[in-house]
């Protein structure tokens, strides 16, 4: 009786060994037992935690196909394509270092460092932008929409994070 | 090759700076030297390349082919013959555009969020090439919301940059508004001079009473000399005291009447204000509007408005007062003394930056405070609003913890500030002191050397106490002016936005016979997302037609288009064979009834939400239109009858009570276009019944569009359109659609099953 729930509503894992993913002009396809889709796409059940676990996998008309329940049990190269596929899907400026944050008539306007180098955003009601996700972890939403992570604030280096905390 | 490569850096380079069509005249400069040929249809940058990493890359159309470029180098091109099909994706954080050829589909770019509107706008036009052959000038076509003036991104509900807004021409405008009130302002100005007059006397007065009598050798050996000359010394005295009466008295009449006349100034001035930005609110489009939350909208209505009036009455009349005051305390003190003037002045920058600090360290400080009194606050909200879930999980324990741990943290983080506080305000208050503590030995030791009157002591000390007093006022004033100037902005950024859908020049009244005739209409609420794609459709004059359809395939954007609350992406809507934007938006409305899925009720009574749809009518239309919708039973049930107060802390109405008011408030107009959107969802099927046999009655000569879930409300519909993802799909009468064994089949023969289960 316990698993009762989980007996009637069966979630569809994709297996390792029947489900082929492969790279095609720039997304992935897939071929699943026999059926085949031409183009799949990822999602994420849990983004704030589990980056890597519970993809859902939907196809062009957006219906789930199955759910990879981790990609670790997949073989390398899929891995390697699934995790390329969602780096292309979910897109997020990885925040380095805070260079300065300039509040002005409710709007404030970031300098920041990423992997690539300054790169300048515009937020809007800045205490509502800033989520804390885990203790440790924040994001930043600027006015389009765009996503910056501080994977850690005590990573961050002193300067940065005395900059972030008055907004905390 | 070499043009191109520079044009296309331009591009990179200056894509934040310049506007699009400058872009795109530099772009189209460059390409007859390349092997990219045709007519320059649409140039664009991205900035994600197909690993996901930065990229500075462009796309480039020409009505020959589409070229992508990265980092300067061609790296992909697509014969615009062979494009099947072009579509845009909205990803997590990030874009896409994807075109469709013989060999399957293909990315052609991807780009993060700042990039959807310019993607799918571009998409849009693409498709619109392919379909058509043609399209619409670049020149007028927006894509970008950037600030021309610094290259920033406009924030979604702002026309104007809030970096850039032209303050100055902002403050011109607002006198402009003030100007019926013109003649309390100069009084309040003239007020406001002779107050500092009286001000300024005091601590001078002061000064002759002291230096003339109180401390005076020779009032003294007068006065106790007695006679004649004692008694001249005595009403001088009298005199003086007198005077400082009157001054008091003329100080407290000024400042009241000065008071008064702002305020009459400055509140007219504000519901002036407030009035012109409601006025434009109710004007706007239901995009525009609802592009904005009703929390946002009702700040800049509200909460703006009173920042500014708050500013004008309040802050303002202080800001003139102070100003002056310090000035001429300043020049007065360099007159008498510019040694003390300095003496006094120096510590002044110093102080100002000591309460700034001060300022921004208790400000932090309290911020946390009250941050953990609305968590405390959300806690309680959300156990009390959900307390049938607390008690239906028995989580009560859990619940109490957690607003326990909320308390106590707030209350450790209250002690915490108390304790800084009460430490460091006295503190400060003795430095801010110990300039008195200067003043008093550089008079005490002149008035000992005889170089000063103990009056001359007394005056200066009124006058710095007068400097000084304010400081901390001094300090808040960038804050105050900088509220004042953001609200400002907001709210001239509301009466400035154009209306989106703006009834054409010569729009015209138009009786309506109900003919209406949808083209090639395309539609979308957001960006690149179309809820309508392409539908036709001809409802003749009088017949009722039922839209069905999965939830979400379009039936009330349908709906909204036709009573024109938004206006279509593409195609046209006609009724009678006229344009809708042909037609007054007053006219169009007015001849048209709708009962909403939301059925919204104002506060007020059954009677005025009923009546609200034709004021001023007569009491048995409103009666008659109330039996019809199948209201009038329920209503005279009700102790206050028509009376009855509903809506925010008045009588509540059950879901289908509801839908009878709002059916008999559409019926009131006695439209010529009724729509009915699940009118009589939230009703049993015998009341429905009932209601619809009414309805058929009335209906018979005016155009219906009726949608809904339950098929059996549509049986008497002379036809029904099947919509399925925004296009239609099937359109015939019930026994013509259940023939073809579509998705109106399988609809019917799914509720069908579901009816004859339940019956089991």
């Amino acid at each position: 009786m316990d698993n009762a729930l989980t007996d009637i509503v069966k979630i569809e894992y994709l297996q390792p060994d029947k489900a082929e993913f492969s790279l095609k002009n720039g997304y992935i396809a897939l071929k699943n037992d026999q059926t085949e889709y031409d183009r799949v796409f990822l999602h994420r059940c849990f983004p704030n935690e589990l980056t890597e676990e519970y993809l859902s996998v939907l196809d062009r008309d957006n219906n789930e196909i199955g759910v990879i329940r981790r990609i670790d049990d997949f073989p390398e190269e899929t891995r390697e394509l699934l995790r390329g596929e969602l780096k292309r899907k979910y897109h997020i400026y990885t925040i380095k270092a805070i260079l300065s944050i300039n509040e002005k008539y409710g709007y404030s306007y970031w300098k920041i460092k990423d992997s690539e180098g300054e790169r300048d955003f515009t937020v809007r009601d800045t205490y509502r932008s800033i989520n804390r996700i885990t203790g440790d972890r924040v994001t930043v939403t600027d006015v389009d929409g765009n996503r910056f992570e501080i994977p850690s604030l005590e990573a961050l280096d002193r300067r940065s994070r005395r900059k972030i905390e008055q907004y905390l | 090759m070499g043009k191109l490569r520079n044009a296309l850096k331009r591009v990179l380079k200056k894509e934040k700076r310049k506007t699009p069509a400058e872009i795109r005249r530099a772009l189209y400069a460059a390409l007859p030297h390349e092997d990219l040929d045709g007519t320059l249809i649409t140039a664009f940058a991205y900035n994600i390349d197909n690993d996901g990493n930065p990229v500075n890359g462009a796309v480039i159309v020409s009505d020959k082919a589409v070229a992508v470029y990265a980092d300067k180098a061609e790296i992909a091109r697509y014969n615009i013959s062979e494009c099947e099909k072009y579509e845009y994706r909205a990803l997590v954080g990030a874009c896409e555009i994807s075109v469709t050829d013989r060999d399957g589909e293909h990315i052609v770019c991807r780009g993060d969020n700042s990039k959807c509107e310019l993607f799918a706008k571009n998409v849009r036009r693409l498709e619109r090439l392919r379909e058509t052959g043609c399209f619409s000038d670049d020149e007028t076509l927006e894509v970008y919301r950037i600030c021309p003036k610094c290259g920033r991104k406009l924030p979604k509900s702002m026309q104007t940059c809030m970096h850039c807004a032209d303050k100055k021409s902002m403050l011109k405008r607002l006198l402009a508004i003030a100007k019926p009130f013109r003649w309390y302002i100069l009084a309040s100005a003239l007020l406001f001079f002779i107050s500092f007059a009286v001000q300024l006397a005091g601590p001078y007065v002061n000064k002759l009473l002291v230096d003339g009598y109180i401390d005076s050798a020779d009032a003294k050996a007068q006065a106790s000399a007695g006679g004649a000359s004692s008694n001249i010394i005595l009403r001088g005295f009298l005199l003086i005291i007198l005077l400082m009466l009157g001054l008091r008295v003329a100080s407290y009449v000024i400042t009241s009447l000065r008071n008064l006349s702002v305020m009459q100034a400055g509140t007219g001035f504000i519901i002036e204000l407030r009035r012109r930005v409601f006025e434009k609110i109710q004007e706007l489009s239901v995009r525009a509007v609802s592009k904005r939350t009703s929390g946002e909208l009702m700040r800049r209505v509200t909460g703006d408005s009173s920042q500014l009036e708050n500013f004008i009455i309040g802050q303002l009349p202080n800001i003139i007062e102070q100003t002056v005051l310090l000035v001429s305390i300043t020049v007065i003190l360099i007159v008498y003394d510019p040694h003390l003037a300095l003496l006094i002045l120096i510590p002044m920058p110093v102080c100002l930056a000591g309460w700034r600090f001060l300022r921004r360290f208790f400000h932090r400080m309290y911020g946390k405070q009250w941050e953990a009194e609305s968590r405390t606050g959300t806690v309680l909200y959300d156990i009390f609003s959900g307390i049938r879930v607390v008690k239906a999980y028995r989580t009560e324990k859990k619940e109490f913890e957690r607003y326990d741990k909320a308390a106590y943290e707030e209350k450790q983080i209250a002690v915490k500030n108390e304790t800084v506080f009460n430490l460091v305000d006295p503190m400060f208050g003795f430095i801010m002191n110990l300039g008195a503590m200067f003043l008093l030995y550089y008079t005490g030791t002149h008035i000992l050397s005889g170089v000063m009157s103990l009056g001359d002591a007394a005056m200066l000390s009124s006058y710095v106490t007068l400097l000084y007093g304010h400081i901390g006022w001094v300090a808040n004033l960038p804050r105050i002016i900088t509220r004042a100037f953001t609200s400002m902005v907001k709210i001239f950024d509301v009466i400035d936005e154009k209306t989106d859908v703006a009834d054409a020049a010569e729009a015209k009244e138009h009786t309506i016979r109900g003919d209406i005739d949808i083209e090639d209409l395309t539609f979308g609420y957001e960006e690149g997302t179309d809820v309508l794609k392409k539908v036709d459709l001809h409802i003749p004059a009088g017949k009722m037609v039922g839209i069905v359809g999965r939830s979400g395939a379009g039936k009330s954007t349908l709906i909204n288009l036709i009573m024109r609350l938004y206006d279509p992406d593409g195609g046209r809507i006609c009724i009678d064979g006229t344009d809708l934007k042909d037609i007054s938006q007053n006219s169009l409305r007015s001849q048209i009834g709708a009962v909403l899925q939301e059925t919204f009720l104002f506060k007020g009574t059954i009677y005025d939400n009923i009546a609200y749809a034709l004021p001023g009518c007569s009491k048995e239309k409103v009666l008659s239109a109330a039996k019809a919708a199948g209201a009038h039973d329920f209503i005279i049930k009700l102790p206050d009858g028509y009376d009855t107060v509903i809506g925010e802390n008045g009588h509540t109405l059950s879901g289908g009570e509801r839908q009878r008011v709002s059916i008999a408030r559409a019926l009131l107009r006695d439209p010529r276009i009724l729509i009915l959107d699940e009118a009589t969802a939230s009703l049993d099927t015998e009341t429905e019944k009932n209601i619809q046999d009414t309805l058929q009655k009335l209906i018979r000569d005016r155009t219906t569009i009726a949608i809904a879930h339950r098929l059996s409300t549509l049986r008497n519909a002379d036809f029904l359109v099947v919509l399925d993802k925004g296009s239609v799909s099937e359109v015939g009468t019930h026994e013509e659609l259940m023939r073809t064994k579509g998705i109106y089949y399988e609809l019917v023969m799914a509720q069908r099953q579901m009816s004859s289960r339940s019956r089991k």
